[in-house]
């Protein structure tokens, strides 16, 4: 009940949030929401299924082709329409990786991922037709009539963050609900022992399938928003870099929390807004603090300041070292 | 005579070309508590594989009732009723008690891909869940998760696990290996419990354990079914005595554990 409220009051804020910020804030704001998304799907298939995906870019990338090409032949289609038909898309592909993936494990299993990932991204670079290589494809969202009458501006940085948050939302309510289910529960069977999971009667090939579908298919609706934002999508969003970023970042979070990988893409995106406006060596110091992070910080910012983090346990210990628990 | 509960037909296996099965049969009727027991190497836990999907045999077949499950994969095999534990602890190691044994019972309840309804809202799985750790006596590590367990415990969500799909074949690898007498007594008093009206084939070495619950004991010696038979039969066996349980020392032991 008490968390129901909270939950109420942190979305109302995060939709009264644009009013305390100037545009290029708001921007990153927008930034957050949609690469959290991306982060959090890919959360599903790493933190929770043990599938570490590195080509997990390319079903970002295809939603994001998917919805400049939708606008580009079919039209003033509404924004969140074509976002689902995106999603589609995305499934699509990912049903299609997936059954070529999913059947190995560790290490050959990133490996492919990786494969499909970078023939992805050579397409995208040498079909020129459909996707004008290294230009980019211009993705035009038409502005959006709500009912009653209110219309949305694409190109309003407003109007765009609530209509990316109203997305975002949903889908990370759909993610939270599936983990929560008996399917999302034999995701956590794939991840723990998934040779046990057979003996019990459970399809493994069928329930990686699955995840692996579905993370793809919310990471395609993450891809939509991002080129909707962007206005373009070039090669980039579906290459080795955004598929290695969203690791670290999920990492940077934590990926034993939901909300992990979303807290450490925001934390990801400040910083590096920050550090690039201070050092032009930012990326050393990314890479430095990744380092750090996988020896020392295996469960991330929610490990560090969370339930029994050492910075909490460091805060009690100063306050009242008697009440230590245990 | 009724159809076995299990029947396996002139299986063979090697392994890179080292023959593990040479032409093993056997039929364990419905109902019965058959032991396979042998010296180590003999095949039996190759048989385990061979019998629950695993292992495809190289030759022969297995049937499961009326079904020929020779090489069917092992989920379906499971889902036609056949459970099996391992002889290495083979658990979901972050899962807590409740969760590994809440997971066998929504794959036996054929829930296994239902996308929309929420876990901790099925009253009915709960139930069938606490049910389950009652009769293995597990109730009060339910929160705690499998890799905290103690050994002995880890043994018991071993079985727990296995019976809680509830088969009508149960198979058991060496289910009281590592235990010391105590809880291997205790693990008797429950594999008796769980194995009530179902049909149990286990593999084990301790002969205690063998004598005190089969009705039938099969020997696997070298590839294949050296004697199969009531356990009065095996233990004066002079073939079986010369082979397995070897000097008179031993005999009279196995003996004196039957009594």
């Amino acid at each position: 009940m008490r968390r129901n409220v909270l939950i109420a009051a942190a979305i109302v804020l995060l939709f009264l949030m644009p009013f305390g910020l100037d545009t290029l804030r708001l921007r990153v704001a927008i930034e957050i929401l949609y690469f959290g998304l991306f982060a959090v799907s890919f959360n599903l298939l790493f933190g929770y299924s043990g599938m570490l995906s590195f080509g997990f870019a390319s079903t970002f990338g295809v939603g994001g082709y998917a919805v400049g090409l939708i606008w580009k032949h079919l039209g003033a289609v509404p924004l969140p329409l074509a976002v689902v038909m995106g999603a589609l898309a995305g499934a699509a592909v990912g049903l299609v990786i997936g059954f070529f993936c999913v059947r190995l494990r560790g290490t050959y299993f990133s490996l492919l991922t990786l494969a499909f990932s970078q023939f992805l991204f050579a397409v995208a670079l040498k079909w020129r037709d459909v996707t004008r290589g290294d230009d980019g494809l211009t993705v035009t969202p038409p502005d959006l009539t709500l009912p009653g009458g209110l219309v949305l501006h694409m190109g309003n940085a407003l109007h765009f963050y609530w209509l990316a948050l109203t997305i975002v939302l949903i889908s990370l309510w759909l993610a939270w609900r599936f983990i929560r289910t008996p399917l999302g529960n034999a995701a956590l069977l794939m991840r723990e022992n998934d040779e046990r999971a057979a003996f019990l009667g459970y399809n493994v090939f069928g329930t990686k399938l699955i995840v692996f579908t579905f993370a793809s298919t919310l990471a395609a609706v993450a891809g939509a928003l991002f080129a909707s934002f962007q206005r373009l999508v070039s090669p980039g969003a579906l290459d080795l870099q955004t598929g290695t970023e969203v690791v670290f970042m999920a990492l940077f979070g934590g990926t034993g929390a939901f909300l992990g990988p979303f807290l450490g893409t925001a934390a990801y995106i400040l910083l590096q807004n920050w550090l690039a406006k201070t050092t032009e060596h930012w990326p050393f110091v990314i890479g430095f603090l990744f380092v750090v992070m996988i020896l020392f910080m295996h469960t991330g910012l929610v490990g560090l300041f969370g339930r029994g983090g050492p910075v909490q346990r460091l805060l009690r210990l100063n306050r009242t070292p008697a009440e230590e628990p245990r | 005579m009724t159809t076995p509960a299990l029947e396996l037909r002139d299986i063979h296996h090697d392994f890179s070309g080292l023959q593990v099965l040479t032409g093993v049969n056997l039929a364990v009727a419905p109902g019965e508590r058959h032991a396979i027991i042998g010296p180590n190497g003999a095949g039996k836990s190759t048989l385990f594989n061979i019998i629950s999907g695993r292992l495809r045999p190289r030759q022969g077949r297995v049937l499961y009732g009326e079904h020929d499950i020779t090489g069917v994969p092992p989920h379906r095999i499971a889902r036609l009723g056949v459970g099996r534990s391992f002889q290495i602890i083979n658990t979901f190691p972050r899962l807590t008690v409740y969760q590994s044994v809440r997971s066998a019972v929504v794959s036996r309840r054929g829930m296994r891909l239902d996308a929309w309804r929420l876990l901790d809202g099925l009253d009915d799985v709960a139930r069938e869940t606490t049910e389950v750790l009652n009769l293995l006596e597990l109730t009060d590590r339910r929160d705690t998760p499998a890799n905290a367990l103690s050994y002995g415990e880890q043994r018991e969500l071993e079985i727990a696990l296995t019976v809680a799909v509830r088969p009508e074949l149960i198979l058991l690898d060496e289910p009281t290996a590592g235990l010391n007498a105590e809880e291997t007594h205790k693990a008797i008093g429950l594999i008796r419990r769980v194995s009530e009206r179902k049909t149990l084939v286990m593999v084990e070495h301790d002969m205690d354990v063998v004598f005190t619950l089969a009705d039938r004991i099969s020997v696997l010696h070298y590839g294949k079914m050296l004697a199969s038979g009531p356990p009065d039969e095996i233990r004066h066996n002079a073939e079986v005595q010369r082979a397995y349980l070897g000097t008179k020392h031993s005999v009279a032991g196995a003996d004196r554990a039957a009594g």
